[in-house]
């Protein structure tokens, strides 16, 4: 694609640095759209950060049930329509077993090594029942949910709809991207050097256990945790980039993929036409998913 | 009959006719000779309503329909209203890249 004026607005949320790019001409208009962007990441993240005492989020998880705003109760749907459709591999109830891993708090307020606070391995695979009509959520008892696997996913999503009624745009939040016309040249890490993807639809997100990492009583942790057994994943990936029709839907299959482990991972990809990068901890990069 | 009678009939149908004939005139269901004055943009625009009226007519329709649908989904939970989606165009190239992904 060719690129006239490409304009970016770059900020922070969600803990991460989020990056707008819009192909169109400089003025009042693109101010505009980048500033409700950015205002819909800021409300996006009012509703769902678990960080938050304010969030719905939090009062879910504090009261057991909520009549939530469409937002928060969308992107639960969403998360329990991914759990059914990754086999569990995917779960929003795996809160306490990211607390008491260590990440209990804002990423970058998580002491990055020390001793652990408390026994590992919660429970995981909660039920949660969805009452359409009212929008209530209901939680179990000691269930908790943490959307922090899909939340950032959907604010890329319905921020690069917004965007596009400007133009054809690219919507970058911490390395989960949606594009919404033209086609986009996106860059990522691997062992073998720098490899770009060049992407016209859709969206695209790398999960994995290279950045969001600490130590508790000598034991490298990380925050992919696997709802099977409570405690962050095994899975001999460092990271794997997924390409999917919504960056929502990217989010839930990389993190879905890296908790199946290398070679389970390429064959789903293969089997599910998903392309994908894995990169393994032992320095390969595999492509799969019709990409090679 | 006496002529008187039959006098009485007769003056009854002609009133009858008369009020046809005045029933028919009033209604003149004929068209209507343009007007060789009539103005050629009032005539166009008569036309542009007649079809804007149509258009309105089937637009409404179509947003009906469409609003019913929308109603219908919204009801329904995100897996059962999911249809696969289209697999998203990409493919390796050697451009230098706009932007970066990376683990978050």
């Amino acid at each position: 694609m060719e690129h006239g004026v490409l304009l970016r607005h770059r900020f922070r949320a969600m803990g991460t640095d989020v990056e707008l790019l819009l192909d169109t001409e400089p003025g009042p208009e693109a101010e505009q759209a980048f500033a409700a962007a950015q205002a819909l990441f800021e409300q996006l993240e009012a509703l769902l950060s678990r960080f938050r005492e304010s969030s719905e989020l939090s009062a879910l998880n504090r009261d057991g049930t909520l009549d939530a705003s469409f937002d928060t109760f969308r992107v639960i749907d969403l998360a329990l329509a991914a759990r059914e459709r990754t086999g569990g591999r995917f779960d929003p109830t795996v809160h306490d077993a990211v607390a008491a891993a260590g990440y209990d708090r804002s990423f970058e307020l998580v002491s990055r090594s020390g001793a652990a606070d408390g026994p590992a391995g919660a429970r995981c695979g909660g039920r949660v029942e969805l009452d359409r009509a009212r929008r209530r959520i209901t939680l179990a008892p000691g269930v908790r949910l943490d959307l922090g696997g899909i939340g950032k996913g959907y604010a890329v999503d319905r921020a690069a709809e917004l965007l596009a009624l400007t133009g054809p745009c690219l919507v970058n939040a911490g390395g989960d991207i949606a594009v919404r016309g033209g086609a986009w040249p996106i860059g990522l890490e691997t062992p073998g050097g720098p490899l770009t993807l060049e992407l016209a639809s859709g969206g695209l997100a790398t999960s994995g256990r290279d950045r969001r990492r600490w130590e508790r009583d000598g034991r490298e942790l990380h925050h992919l945790i696997d709802p099977a057994t409570g405690e962050p994943s095994a899975s001999d990936l460092l990271h794997v980039t997924v390409v999917a029709a919504s960056a929502t839907d990217a989010e839930v299959l990389a993190k879905s993929l890296f908790i199946a482990g290398g070679g389970r991972a390429a064959r789903e990809a293969d089997a599910l036409g998903v392309p994908t990068v894995l990169v393994t901890v032992d320095g390969r990069t595999v492509l799969a998913g019709g990409l090679a | 009959m006496t002529n008187h009678v039959a006098r009485l009939y007769v003056a009854a149908a002609s009133v009858f006719v008369l009020f046809l004939a005045w029933a028919v005139i009033a209604a003149h269901p004929w068209p209507a000779k343009q007007s060789a004055s009539a103005d050629p943009r009032i005539v166009a625009l008569n036309a542009r309503e007649t079809a804007l009226r149509a258009e309105t007519v089937a637009v409404q329709r179509l947003l009906a329909v469409s609003r019913a649908q929308r109603s219908r989904a919204a009801t329904q939970p995100v897996a059962a209203r999911s249809a696969p989606a289209a697999q998203p165009a990409v493919k390796v190239v050697t451009l230098p890249p706009l932007t970066i992904t990376r683990t978050s």
